[in-house]
């Protein structure tokens, strides 16, 4: 009886754990976890995966290393000195150099995420919760931030590893040797980024073909990308690699490097530069076709440039940008440039007790032309060393192109609707020292802790050739990305001006430079007199004032303080030339010109202005040097051996 | 056994844990971006024996019972996924490129390697006849009480290689704890005598190393030092002079300047192999008989005195708590806890 009962109860375990022994209910999916099918059949979760890939790449550059130029970081800016100088401190010593690994982006994380991403977008649970053109749509945004990313790696390291569409995983005990991919060539690396392009802008075009508001649209704020934006990074990727082709023979030949199997890891055959042209015309020219516009305004040509950078309001050329949002509280993120960057003398300031830190040079501002085609050189003394005598002290700059008064805020120039009284001091003696043929003798003295402007010889933001922090040392405040709207400079508002990374204009200037590059005179001058006349209100040039350093000049006016001029003269091989490391080298000197106002009661020159200009105090010491050895940023040994002995490292590296 | 009088208990252990967490070097390639969690590759062991005996018995109106019990442990360092030594003597070192960790010692889980000390410099003279050349300048660092070390590998030079495994494990090594003694033992007695009872128990340990730092070892400015220390080094005969004679003490002289005194690399000087044995609990009690409190209608009147930790027998330094969590000897040992109680039950 007993042993029967038991064996009934065997059974019943038998049977138990034959049918009902795993239990649906234990499959639980996880609380605290959004999985792969919820999010790439969600839209929401989709944008929100994608916000943050946005997000991820703020910095532009390098998570690592901080990024490059960013109007995030005022300081970035002086970083490239011949455009900016920190005005905090005394004069810096030591040789200021560019340092190989400044911008060092390596970033395959990121590539990885993106490629999970795509792979999530290309599932057909997927494919099945939304419409194609959204699908599309959101595998494009992929593409094209996949492709950012690696330009940015590319850029900074030359040839990498494609990998393509591949996650890379892991099971444990695997052998990882597969895994040791060698490094592409530079070349082939340029060719996937612009395929890439290519293939982006086609889903864009299909999304757009189908759903009237994707892909093909301006974007709000230009926050996300577009076909425009997809062709914009063609146009820039093809100029690059053809800048690098043409010109590393020609001015930084040691800049090459071969693997062990003869791959052009770094370097691109010089024979490759006409199609890299060819290719970064066609796109030039096709993003003109889009719904982009150059904001110009033939009564205002000076206003029309500063909106065109810094405002986003009614803006029709900024393609892409980094969008913000004031106050900066809820998650959103503002930036403190106003606060840190702008004049904060009474009238202009919010109260703020920063302001005046970034001083663009005179570098810069003599890099812009005048309207009448006139020496840019700004005369402040005439050939026996006598003072050159100006009605009005803003004189030297309206007479320069229109886009100076976006960039800069050059002395008694009106900014939030009052002038901004840069003076440096004044002169109350003509007399000069050794009998008449030496220097004059100027009256400055402290800037007013009033901050008010008054009777004193020197403004109250300076400039002033003094150590103390907040006091304009360069003569000019700058005006991009400066914010006028009241209250930008305090917390919590702070500016929500944005960081535009593609304007129309750099199709223009591509075009330019590529035509001009292909021996197509004609549309290589249409393009860039387009920039210089609409926009400038400058001399056109013509077939024969058409030189290479006039769009080396054009590229800078026209992207000063948008993070373009390092990288250009990078690409160009020109780094090193211009940023020699020698005394009063007219690039790599950082210059200052400082205004005094004409104190002489009864002379006729009072209340006229003088100009002095002389060795940035802050840079007097210190001209900025390139070294021939910081084209690529530098492999880091433990990439190589042990992680993948089939990678070499970049010029100028033993391994 | 013996009608129950004597027993006796021996057991011998061996465990072995495997699958311990850890990561391979695996060496991916960068351009893979993966970060692999870790697998389960390494093995411990854990070995020894355990014993007791005990003894209980009635010799006329006493009953008695006394036993002791042991128990031997070592804890030894198994597999361990991708060491990869660059030399035999790396691999005897236990050194492995790159990492700082001596694995030596947790293979071991004994002593580290170390210089041993054979002896110290008696006298100035001592130091310049000295054959074995100590600090590689021909003695000229060392004052009369500065440690002499064996030169392990005869070459007439005390260097990095004439360390070796000396000691059992250091306390130092085991974030501030006393180092687990590889031998733990204990012995009780306890005896009933009419209304009359007592107990005692002790406990021992053996086989691990005290490492002397801090207040036991150094004299640091504008730091307190033990004065045991001071009781114990080596000094001056007259602290005005120093050209007066050292008297050497058992440790070197104390030097203001450096708290390292004859070598950097870690050696025995400092160091004490420990025993010792404690006075656990002891306990002597009278119980008044059931029949003297039956007219107060108390069932159970019991008066006692009793101690914790009331002895130590050792060989530490200064006789501190050998059980002590600091090598500067400055924390608090085991309390010595003494009680006389009276227990009443109604």
């Amino acid at each position: 009886m007993r042993t029967k009962f038991l064996y009934c109860f065997f059974a019943l375990f038998v049977v138990n754990v034959a049918f009902i022994g795993c239990k649906k209910e234990l499959t639980v999916k996880p609380n605290n976890l959004v999985l792969d099918e919820d999010v790439f059949t969600d839209k929401s979760l989709i944008n929100s995966v994608l916000a943050r890939f946005y997000q991820s790449i703020y910095t532009d550059n390098a998570a690592a290393n901080g990024g490059g130029q960013n109007n995030r970081d005022w300081n970035s800016f002086q970083q490239d000195p011949d455009d900016g100088v920190n005005n905090n401190g005394g004069p810096s010593t030591g040789n200021l150099t560019f340092s190989r690994d400044r911008y060092k982006t390596f970033d395959y994380a990121r590539i990885r995420e993106l490629n999970q991403f795509l792979a999530g977008i290309r599932t057909e649970a997927s494919k099945k919760a939304m419409s194609p053109a959204e699908n599309a749509n959101f595998e494009a945004q992929g593409m094209f931030l996949r492709a950012y990313v690696f330009f940015n790696m590319v850029k900074t390291l030359g040839g990498l590893t494609i990998v393509e569409d591949k996650v890379f995983d892991y099971v444990a005990g695997q052998d990882v040797t597969p895994y040791r991919l060698p490094r592409n060539s530079e070349a082939d690396c340029y060719k996937y980024i612009i395929d890439q392009c290519d293939k982006t802008a086609a889903k864009f075009a299909t999304a757009g073909a189908q759903v009237a508001d994707l892909g093909l649209k301006k974007t709000v704020n230009s926050a996300i990308a577009n076909k425009w934006t997809a062709l914009m990074l063609k146009a820039r990727a093809a100029i690059y690699a053809a800048s690098i082709a043409k010109y590393t023979p020609l001015r930084a030949a040691g800049n090459v490097k071969k693997d062990s199997k003869g791959v052009d890891v770094v370097g691109i055959p010089a024979s490759m530069a006409n199609e890299f042209y060819t290719t970064a015309l066609a796109a030039a020219e096709e993003v003109m076709t889009g719904p982009y516009v150059l904001q110009t305004n033939s009564a205002n040509p000076e206003l029309a440039f500063y909106q065109a950078t810094t405002l986003k309001a009614a803006n029709t050329e900024v393609i892409w940008a980094t969008d913000r949002k004031s106050p900066s509280t809820n998650g959103n993120v503002a930036i403190t440039f106003t606060r840190d960057v702008a004049p904060f003398d009474k009238p202009h300031s919010d109260g703020q007790d920063n302001g005046n830190s970034l001083g663009p040079t005179l570098n810069l501002v003599e890099a812009f032309e005048n309207k009448d085609g006139s020496d840019p050189k700004i005369r402040d003394f005439d050939a026996a060393g006598n003072h050159i005598f100006y009605d009005d002290v803003e004189a030297p700059f309206k007479a320069k192109d229109a886009r100076l008064w976006g960039t800069v805020i050059w002395p008694y120039a009106v900014y939030r609707g009052t002038p901004v009284p840069l003076r440096a001091g004044e002169l109350r003696s003509l007399t000069r020292s050794n009998g008449g043929t030496g220097s004059y003798t100027y009256t400055v003295n402290a800037p007013s802790s009033s901050r008010a402007d008054g009777p004193e010889a020197t403004g109250p933001n300076g400039p002033a050739d003094v150590s103390t922090a907040n006091i304009n040392k360069t003569g000019f405040n700058m005006r991009k990305w400066v914010d006028e709207t009241p209250n930008s400079g305090i917390g919590p508002n702070f500016s929500e001006i944005w960081w535009p990374r593609f304007r129309l204009s750099e199709a223009y200037l591509i075009a330019a430079e590529a035509a001009f590059e292909l021996g197509q005179t004609t549309k290589a001058l249409t393009n860039i007199n387009k920039i210089r006349v609409d926009r400038g209100r400058i001399q056109p040039l013509t077939a024969a004032t058409l030189t290479f350093d006039k769009i080396v000049n054009e590229n800078r006016v026209e992207f000063a303080f948008e993070d373009h001029r390092v990288w250009d003269l990078i690409r160009w091989r020109m780094a090193h030339i211009y940023w020699n490391g020698i005394t009063d080298d007219p690039v790599a000197q950082a210059m200052e010109l400082y205004p005094y106002r004409v104190n002489i009661a009864g002379n006729p020159n009072n209340g006229k202005w003088v100009f002095r200009r002389a060795r940035s105090y802050r840079r007097v010491t210190t001209p900025f040097t390139f070294n021939i050895d910081s084209y690529y940023s530098t492999i880091t040994s433990t990439w190589v051996n042990p992680n993948n002995p089939t990678w070499v490292g970049n010029p100028y590296q033993t391994f | 056994m013996l009608n129950n009088r004597l027993g006796i208990e021996l057991a011998y252990f061996n465990r072995t844990r495997t699958g311990i967490a850890a990561s391979r070097d695996l060496f991916l390639a960068n351009l893979t971006a993966i970060t692999p969690g870790q697998e389960n590759l390494n093995t411990d062991k854990n070995r020894g024996v355990d014993g007791s005996i005990s003894w209980r018995d009635r010799v006329g109106e006493v009953s008695y019972n006394i036993g002791g019990n042991f128990s031997y442990g070592r804890s030894i360092t198994g597999f361990r996924y991708n060491r990869i030594y660059s030399s035999d003597f790396n691999r005897w070192r236990g050194i492995v490129n790159g990492n700082g960790n001596n694995f030596a010692a947790d293979r071991l889980n004994g002593g580290p390697f170390q210089l041993v000390t054979v002896g110290q410099f008696q006298s100035w003279e001592d130091i310049a006849t000295y054959p074995i050349d100590q600090d590689g300048k021909g003695n000229q660092t060392f004052r009369p009480g500065d440690f002499k070390f064996k030169d392990t590998n005869g070459d007439g030079f005390i260097t990095d290689e004439d360390r070796i495994i000396s000691g059992y494990g250091l306390n130092t090594a085991n974030n501030g704890n006393p180092a687990p003694a590889l031998l733990n033992f204990g012995f009780n007695f306890g005896a009933n005598y009419k209304n009359f009872n007592f107990s005692v128990d002790f406990a021992g340990g053996t086989m691990f190393t005290f490492d002397q730092s801090g207040f036991l070892r150094e004299w640091e400015p504008n730091k307190n030092t033990s004065q045991y220390l001071f009781d114990n080094a080596s000094y001056y005969s007259d602290i005005w002079d120093r050209n007066s004679p050292i008297i050497v003490g058992k440790y070197p002289l104390l030097l203001q300047q450096s708290a390292i005194v004859g070598s950097t690399l870690t050696h025995t000087g400092y160091q004490t192999n420990v025993t010792y044995v404690k006075m656990r609990n002891v306990e002597i009690g009278y119980t008044i008989p059931y029949t003297v409190l039956k007219k107060f209608g108390v069932s159970n009147f019991k008066v006692y005195v009793s101690g914790q930790n009331v002895l130590q027998i050792s060989n530490m330094p200064a006789n501190i708590d050998a059980e002590i969590a600091s090598s500067g000897g400055n924390a608090m040992p085991s309390p010595r806890i003494l009680t006389a109680g009276v227990q009443v039950k109604f």
